[in-house]
């Protein structure tokens, strides 16, 4: 069986091992391609893959090429090899091309893949169900699937090797769907962050806002939201953390007045350390975190302000954490 | 093909209600129903006991047809591959040339039905869609949020996926309440769903790290622990 490992969006090293470990892990003849705007013009390329893999490739894209115009790439790339499953990382993009090409070629699908593994001539694979309440395992056969992993999936550390990755022009076509123009949007980096700051319903209500990100940006941290936010217009989608928005996994989850739906905790699970900040101490964000601070945030929020403008700032830096 | 808008919504297999975020999809299917003057059906799969209760849900969020698919198995059993197939059956029935998907609600959370049951059928496919500008002849016209927000046009017969927390729902009156008593679904037994070929072997709960949900008491404490942990391997 050989895999085709697929890699959009914004380029993560972590991410791209992520989805290698799950390939290594039911094939050894493991083929990748990365798609991400940003290095597809670097003069050469690499990746570090905790397998050998078969061969590698960055696709080139010209301005405004379509998920159609890729998935067409992924195609050609799996005719040529005699490639008969896909791999694709936890991104939207994937997502869309991910459907279509199982659609297309009537095979199974299943997405948010948390382990995976070989059993004779099928493959298991864990995912969450019934919005994150259970994991379920399902078992597809193993002459053809699509499965887009989820960021944090759990595979074995081997040693990293690098391999450089050969070039692969995308080319513009007049398919289905054409892309006619791109406009900036606000950037977050949310999926790279080292520190998180996560900005509830508790936040609005407490009119903390402008606070919370002041927090933020003096931590260096990089702010998100809940959905409620967002439907509310406070603020863009580009910062909605949960299940249909960003998944993230950084070494600092900071959630302030975040009751903890499960649709948000779809979205955090992977972070190192959660801290939370709730005014309810009983709250699932409480429950569910490493830490957790009961307090009002229109006293906790100008304190933690107060603290780090404060001369005792570096004292923070050198102090035992736990 | 037709110039109507099909929207699938999930029906609740608990109390026959629309899935919550279906709302927003509903809304969004009215909005391109009110832009393009289209003729809007909802298409549902419900367990026979719900058939009443989902058209009059469907029908007073302001849909001119319900296509109602009844059946006895469990709507939860089917895998993308069986649920999109009997969902190609309903498209194929009604005739549209705009089918319109919920993001997560309609496909115990895969993500991934509406793209499936495009690349089935061969018909375009546009996710993430924040606003649509119209249609012209054979062609839609849509922005779509990725990364950046991208303007696209699309052959049509098309499957949208909208952003559902970009169009909540306007409130229901007792008004739509009363004149969803009246209107008549279209009912039609599904029967089974197709043979799947990604089988659910196993459920349990989820295998997730226990944390510790160790109370502190200052926000001094609070900082010290986030900036030690940044600064750890770093």
């Amino acid at each position: 069986m050989k895999v085709l490992a697929v890699a959009t969006g914004k380029y993560s090293s972590r991410r791209t091992q992520e989805l290698l470990s799950a390939s290594f892990a039911i094939s050894s003849d493991v083929f990748l391609a990365v798609f991400d705007s940003e290095i597809s013009g670097k003069a050469s390329f690499s990746v570090e893959s905790p397998g050998d893999l078969k061969e590698g490739w960055v696709l080139e894209s010209e301005p405004l090429v379509s998920p159609y115009d890729i998935k067409e790439v992924v195609k050609e790339l799996a005719t040529k090899n005699g490639i008969n499953a896909f791999l694709f990382n936890d991104s939207p993009l994937s997502f869309w091309i991910a459907s279509v090409l199982a659609g297309e070629l009537r095979i199974p699908i299943v997405t948010d893949v948390l382990r995976l593994y070989r059993e004779g001539d099928r493959i298991l694979a864990t995912k969450p169900i019934n919005m994150e309440s259970v994991w379920g395992e399902y078992s597809v056969p193993s002459d053809g699937f699509v499965f887009v992993i989820r960021r944090g999936f759990i595979g074995k550390r081997k040693n990293a090797k690098e391999v450089v990755l050969s070039r692969l022009k995308i080319k513009r076509s007049d398919g289905q769907v054409t892309v006619l123009n791109e406009s900036k949007k606000e950037e977050s980096r949310l999926e790279d962050a080292l520190m998180v700051i996560g900005i509830g319903d508790g936040v609005r209500q407490s009119g903390t806002l402008e606070a919370a990100i002041k927090l933020a940006k003096l931590l260096g941290a990089e702010y998100g939201c809940t959905k409620p936010l967002v439907e509310a217009g406070i603020m863009n989608r580009e910062r909605m953390i949960g299940l249909s928005g960003k998944r993230i996994s950084p070494k600092v989850y900071l959630a302030l007045g975040i009751s903890g739906s499960n649709y948000h905790l779809a979205g955090i699970s992977s972070s190192e350390v959660i801290i939370s900040i709730n005014i309810d101490k009983g709250s699932p964000m409480n429950r569910q975190a490493d830490f957790f601070l009961v307090g009002d945030l229109k006293d906790v929020l100008p304190k933690l302000l107060e603290i780090i403008g404060s001369e005792h700032k570096a004292d923070l830096f050198s102090a035992p954490n736990d | 093909m037709d110039n109507c808008i099909l929207t699938f919504v999930k029906i609740s297999e608990q109390d026959g209600k629309i899935d919550e975020q279906d709302l927003s999809t509903l809304e969004f299917s009215r909005r391109l129903k009110e832009k393009l003057g289209w003729k809007l059906i909802g298409g549902a799969i419900v367990r026979e006991s719900f058939e009443t209760q989902a058209s009059r849900e469907i029908f007073a969020r302001g849909v001119d047809e319900a296509f109602i698919f009844s059946t006895n198995s469990n709507v939860g059993e089917g895998d993308i591959y069986s649920t999109a197939s009997t969902m190609r059956s309903i498209v194929e029935d009604t005739g549209c040339r705009i089918v319109v998907f919920g993001e997560r609600s309609s496909d115990t959370s895969f993500g991934c039905l509406g793209g499936y049951v495009a690349g089935m059928l061969g018909f375009s496919y546009i996710a993430y869609v924040s606003e649509v500008w119209g249609c012209e002849g054979s062609t839609l016209k849509a922005n779509a949020i990725l990364e950046n927000e991208i303007t696209l046009e699309a052959k049509l017969p098309a499957v949208l996926v909208p952003i559902g927390e970009l169009f909540p729902p306007r409130p229901v009156l007792l008004r739509d309440r009363m004149e969803a008593k009246k209107k008549q679904a279209a009912f039609k037994k599904a029967g089974g769903f197709v043979k799947t070929i990604a089988t659910l072997v196993r459920a349990g709960k989820p295998e997730q790290r226990t944390r510790g949900g160790q109370e502190i008491k200052s926000p001094e404490e609070v900082l010290r622990v986030a900036i030690g942990r940044v600064g750890e391997g770093a």
